[in-house]
């Protein structure tokens, strides 16, 4: 960090760290998840980034 | 759910007593609470860090480098990297600063008790290490050897000279000095830290390392540590990550599903291999 490096996978990373921690870090540290699934984000979001279809994802297997 | 106490989040004023230059990039600042109940309340341990602020300069969190076994003052070795780091670096004994704290895990003193601590220190990393070794050299029943290995980009950036002098004539502790680039009037060794292993005798079943420096060195050695025999949950690292809360609320410092002010700084080898880790794969 003092070096200026990067430790998150600004592709990869982000979006993991972002769908994990609402979605199951939370649940492990509050007992429950921090997303409701009600889509605003996915209405304002830029790059198309879409929680509620991953959570329909996951949940079909 | 989990709360936090709000006093937990707010600086008190601390006043510089005495700055130290360890060299072109670091200065120690030594510092006091500005409230004496303060000082006296005021517990910590090696490994543990400080949320340390200057208004409209920022704020960033810096390891104890001083020992809780001398009380009193507390300090912090700042490298100049940044915002608030920099100003720092044009501050004067007498003026004040911000601090809240101590946050984080610390090293796991009590179950250290009766090794051999081989510390592995790249630049700034002596830092929290220099804490943990003056710690262990004022309770000399129960850490009866050290071995210091410290690695510099050059001579002229050995830091921490006040400490090393002493050190290097300390029964328990022996000391092993190495730089990335030898500059005229330097004979000591030069090449990477790592390759000072070769110059101690360590049986790894009795020894645990602890590993602070720059995420390029930690890797390094990490692996080598391990190649040599040492279990990974002998091999201890302190992780960097830039923060925001220190208390586990803002999510700045994650670092896959844990949290490096309150998870960390200080992990195992182990721990991390359990976790996808930029600095630290398998
Ligand atoms: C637990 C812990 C203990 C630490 N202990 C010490 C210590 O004892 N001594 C010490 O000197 N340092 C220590 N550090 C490191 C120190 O906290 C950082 O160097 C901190 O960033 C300095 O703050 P700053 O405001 O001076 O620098 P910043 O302004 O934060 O800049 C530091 C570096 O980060 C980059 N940067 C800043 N913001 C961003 C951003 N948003 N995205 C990408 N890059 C960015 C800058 O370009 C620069 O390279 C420690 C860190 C941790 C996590
Ligand atoms: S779907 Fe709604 S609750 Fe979930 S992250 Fe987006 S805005 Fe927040
Ligand atoms: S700095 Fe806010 S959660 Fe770690």
């Amino acid at each position: 960090m003092a070096g200026g490096h990067n430790p998150v996978n600004p592709r990869t990373g982000a979006i993991r760290q972002r769908f994990m921690h609402k979605l199951n870090y939370d649940v492990t540290q509050y007992g429950r998840p921090s997303c409701v699934g009600c889509g605003r984000c996915v209405g304002i979001c830029f790059g198309g980034v879409d929680i509620v279809r991953f959570i329909g994802m996951a949940g079909e297997d | 759910m989990q709360t936090k106490r709000t006093e937990d989040y707010i600086p008190k004023a601390a006043v510089i007593r005495k700055i130290t230059v360890e060299n072109s990039q670091v200065k120690t600042f030594e510092m006091a609470f500005a409230d004496e109940e303060s000082n006296r309340s005021f517990h910590y341990l090696p490994g543990q860090f400080m949320m340390v602020s200057v208004p409209h300069h920022g704020e960033a969190p810096i390891s104890f480098s001083s020992t809780p076994t001398r009380p009193g003052t507390i300090e912090l070795s700042v490298r100049r990297a940044g915002a608030l780091t920099a100003f720092m670096h044009t501050m004067e004994e007498g003026e004040q600063i911000g601090l809240r704290g101590p946050y984080g895990k610390p090293f796991p003193m009590a179950t250290l008790e009766g090794r051999h601590l081989l510390f592995i220190a790249g630049g700034i990393g002596l830092a929290p290490l220099r804490s943990v070794i003056n710690y262990c050299l004022d309770r000399e029943a129960a850490f009866p050897r050290l071995t210091l290995l410290y690695g510099s980009r050059l001579p002229s950036d050995i830091a921490f000279h006040a400490d090393l002098g002493p050190w290097r004539n300390h029964p328990r502790i022996s000391c092993f000095l190495t730089v990335d680039a030898a500059e005229p009037g330097w004979d000591g060794a030069v090449g990477l830290v790592t390759a000072l292993l070769n110059h101690t005798d360590i049986d790894p079943a009795a020894t645990t390392a602890l590993v602070c420096g720059p995420p390029m060195m930690i890797d390094a050695t990490l692996k080598e540590l391990s190649g040599r025999g040492f279990s990974d949950d002998n091999i201890l690292t302190t992780m960097e990550r830039h923060m925001k809360c220190g208390i586990g609320v803002c999510r700045h410092c994650h670092m896959d599903s844990k949290l490096v002010c309150v998870d960390g700084p200080v992990f195992s080898r182990a721990q991390l291999l359990q976790l996808d880790v930029a600095e630290v794969q398998s």
